[in-house]
């Protein structure tokens, strides 16, 4: 299969200038999910946080043509945070979740996306919610909550007990697993091959990428029919001024 | 069992396995542990563990960084797979992608760095291509990913390795979730069971496609014939009590390797010790083998090498693939007394004789996480 020719998706080639509405559209949205409701022009992402649209970069366009060429796979929704539209905003907090912006990230992202697709939670067709994985890629994984933890037993001190769960990254996949219902399988991953020095941007979208091209072997190999990917890499400075975090919504042709 | 494989191409087999672990160094300590039931757990002396309500581990008297034991430890699995330098000299090593499953922390991203920098310069092997973050089926999932990847004929064959070795913030963490066991033993599937207990793992396998690796004249060590991953869609932290995605997952890996439950010879559980989450998995296993789950016999050897997080399922595969090898299953140790809600054919006091099967290792994980890996005779 040649890009341009099957389900192939949907995100355009041209890094900086294209609008994301000009690029060929992302493939028939399910449930009539408002993709090209996206933000459309690179100037608005300018003026946001995101130097353009995070799935229009090249790692990320070259996977999805990819996962599209080898496992016809199709995006069939995406959303991004900050949005531009965000305006330097925290995430909303999320009880049970504290110290850091991680978890909220990855709520937040999957909730924008997973609206797209379904509506309202839960997801409608337990059926179809069964094959739906959830794969989650973060180079520098949750540092807000390694690095409270590191703290307080360096210093001798009282360990919350909230971190237990939340020192893993499933963790917060189990959230909004069980908020949508979706019971596909739950995978984390960890640094792609990555050299050090990016910018928490281009290491997310780094990270998206490499959770995409996992989705791809999982749905290739019929563990899941669709999957939610999402990377989130938080930035250097406490309070979530650099955080980044993407979603695609992806199915397979089966 | 005979192969009956119609596609020997794709079959996917385990030619090499390299593991260190609480229990010593090398498969033959580990096994001989966990065939005795004899508890590697000791007091941790690695760190102070004053503060804490149990002061207890599975701990490698002598180790080195977590980075240079995943470089020798796989090392000593491309040995055993013939795929060291000596034996092939084509360049086959430095085409075999590693997945790595270790801990995400803030020392992650040096880890995975020197272990890439470790294998390029003694097997001139890429950099590890993946790292797997997911706690308990961080290398299960690795493992399944890649024989994915064999099956579709993308790699014919790839090394999956993890390592966890105890370490005083995952210590400490665990003991402030009450997760760990205040009595220094871990009692999965007992009555009066109290939380599990950590261990040291490094372990890696090298995955080949049978052709493959019958073309290198080397006879796999068993075959990964099955596996399968479905998420709970129940809670954060807590298994969904009736089991049903284990269940599925298991089901999956079942269908994968074309096998029927009563093929199943003999199932290593994921059961650290913990009170709501070892009467899930046995509601797993009764869901899947039905009353049949009261003849198949069933171990958790997190009672003898304690919980290794990320490297727990890799270490207890390699288990598996020892029992089926040798006949000879493990002893679920630490039990004092039948739980009602974990009715399972436990093996207690001894190593028991499997019969002619399939073995299973299951692993479930934080988010609601399964998998199931199923090995088959090579």
């Amino acid at each position: 299969m040649t890009v341009g020719t099957g389900p192939v998706q949907a995100v355009s080639e041209h890094t900086h200038t294209a609008p994301v509405g000009s690029a060929p559209s992302v493939s028939a949205p399910v449930d009539s999910a408002p993709v090209d409701s996206a933000p459309a022009d690179s100037v608005r992402w300018q003026s946001g946080s995101w130097d353009s649209a995070p799935w229009e970069s090249a790692p990320v366009v070259s996977a999805v043509r990819s996962a599209a060429a080898t496992d016809s796979l199709r995006v069939l929704a995406r959303a991004c945070w900050p949005e531009p539209a965000d305006d330097g905003a925290a995430p909303p907090a999320v009880p049970g979740f504290i110290v850091s912006s991680f978890n909220p990230l990855v709520i937040e992202v999957a909730e924008r996306c997973l609206r797209q697709v379904f509506g309202e939670p839960p997801a409608a067709e337990p059926r179809r919610a069964a094959g739906v994985g959830i794969l989650l890629a973060s180079a520098g994984g949750d540092q807000g909550t390694a690095r409270a933890l590191a703290e307080a037993v360096a210093a001798g001190a009282r360990v919350p007990p909230l971190l237990f769960f939340q020192s893993n990254p499933n963790a917060v996949l189990g959230h909004v697993a069980a908020r949508w219902g979706l019971a596909g399988p739950v995978i984390s991953l960890g640094p792609a091959a990555t050299g050090r020095g990016e910018t928490p941007e281009q290491t997310c979208r780094l990270s998206l990428a490499e959770a995409l091209t996992a989705a791809a072997v999982l749905i290739g190999d019929g563990d899941a029919r669709e999957a939610l990917v999402l990377a989130v890499e938080q930035g250097t400075v406490p309070g979530a001024a650099g955080d980044r975090a993407v979603a695609l919504y992806v199915a397979g042709d089966g | 069992m005979a192969d009956t494989d119609t596609r020997p191409q794709r079959g996917v087999g385990i030619t090499g396995i390299g593991v260190v672990s609480g229990c010593g160094r090398g498969p033959e300590a580990l096994f001989d542990a966990v065939l005795a039931g004899r508890p590697a757990f000791g007091p941790v002396t690695r760190f102070d563990v004053s503060r804490t309500g149990t002061g207890h581990a599975a701990q490698l008297p002598e180790v080195h960084g977590l980075a240079s034991e995943l470089v020798e430890v796989i090392g000593g699995a491309l040995r055993r797979a013939r795929l060291d330098r000596d034996a092939e000299p084509s360049g086959v090593v430095a085409q075999t992608p590693v997945l790595l499953a270790v801990h995400s922390d803030l020392r992650i991203a040096d880890v995975t760095g020197q272990v890439a920098e470790g294998i390029a310069e003694r097997f001139g092997s890429q950099p590890p291509c993946r790292v797997y973050t997911g706690a308990c089926v961080a290398s299960s999932t690795a493992v399944a990913d890649g024989a994915a990847h064999i099956r579709a004929g993308r790699h014919e064959r790839v090394v999956v390795a993890a390592g966890y070795l105890v370490e005083p913030d995952t210590f400490a963490v665990f003991d402030a979730g009450r997760a760990l066991s205040r009595d220094g033993a871990a009692r999965p599937f007992s009555k009066g069971r109290g939380g599990l207990l950590l261990g040291d793992a490094v372990a890696a396998v090298v995955l080949e496609a049978v052709g493959a690796a019958r073309r290198r004249g080397v006879e796999p060590l068993a075959r990964l014939s099955g596996w399968g991953g479905a998420g709970d869609a129940y809670h954060v932290c807590r298994p969904r009590p009736d089991g049903e995605g284990l269940a599925r997952a298991i089901g999956m890996a079942l269908r994968r390797a074309g096998a029927a439950p009563e093929e199943i010879a003999y199932v290593n559980a994921n059961a650290t010790g913990s009170p709501l989450a070892d009467p899930a998995e046995a509601a797993a296993l009764r869901r899947v083998f039905g009353d049949g789950v009261e003849r198949l016999p069933v171990s958790s050897t997190k009672s003898v090498h304690g919980h290794a997080l990320e490297a727990s399922a890799l270490l207890e595969l390699i288990v598996t693939v020892l029992a089926l090898n040798t006949g000879r299953l493990p002893v679920n140790a630490g039990f004092l007394e039948q739980d009602p809600e974990c009715r399972l054919d436990l093996v207690l006091g001894e190593a028991r004789a499997a019969r002619p099967g399939y073995a299973l290792s299951v692993n479930s994980a934080f988010g609601g996480a399964n998998t199931a890996l199923l090995v088959g005779a090579a």
